[in-house]
């Protein structure tokens, strides 16, 4: 979207960009729990690409990572108990 | 049979004591030696609390481990842990060379920090 010069938003929208590319990261753990609070919502919900700028790749790490966390209740499925 | 590098993580049902916890810790840590394994590390996190109920527990003990085995040692592992109703949930990892050169840095405390850079990013 962001490389098509023809978008209507081309000029407005800020190009993010991957905080983990920037910082050279190698593998994205599913223990570090930081991380994967700054890139779920508080309903639990995995964050797009589009709303974090991360890269496709880390994007993919970034999935695996999560869902294993889950899986070892590390991180909930669904959280919606902030109403 | 060249050995790989794994990550093992398994949670403990918080209603055991402490001595029956060191006897499923000693057991599956003899699995593992027995079959040719060797234990690289052991971080026990201890009791901590579910992101979810699991078998209407909400907390468990979590015990982190690192061991270089041949890949027979695996299936092994798994049929030992699936009988013993006391292991909650586990999870084994092999390790491939990125994964490995994270763990390198991260006992050397030089692991590259995402939140460092967000200071700065703001332009």
């Amino acid at each position: 979207m962001l490389k098509n010069p023809a978008h209507p938003k081309k000029g407005q929208l800020r190009e993010r960009e991957c905080l983990f590319s920037k910082a050279g990261v190698v593998y994205v753990d599913y223990k570090d729990e930081r991380i994967i609070q700054r890139f779920t919502n508080d309903q639990g919900k995995i964050l797009p690409r589009r709303v974090t700028g991360t890269s496709a790749k880390y994007q993919r790490q970034l999935t695996r990572a999560i869902k294993r966390a889950r899986r070892l209740a590390l991180a909930p499925f669904v959280a919606e108990n902030l109403r | 049979m060249s050995t790989n590098f794994y990550e093992f993580t398994y949670i403990l049902s918080s209603t055991l004591d402490e001595e029956a916890r060191k006897a499923i810790t000693t057991k599956l840590d003899s699995t593992i030696t027995s079959k040719g394994g060797e234990i690289v590390e052991t971080d026990e996190w201890g009791l901590k609390s579910f992101a979810y109920p699991i078998n209407k527990q909400t907390s468990g003990y979590y015990v982190n481990q690192y061991f270089n085995a041949p890949a027979t040692v695996v299936p092994a592992l798994e049929k030992v842990i699936k009988i013993d109703e006391n292991i909650v949930r586990f999870m084994v990892l092999k390790y491939d060379n990125k994964m490995k050169k994270h763990y390198e840095l991260a006992k050397k405390g030089a692991l590259p920090d995402i939140f460092a850079v967000d200071v700065e990013e703001e332009a």
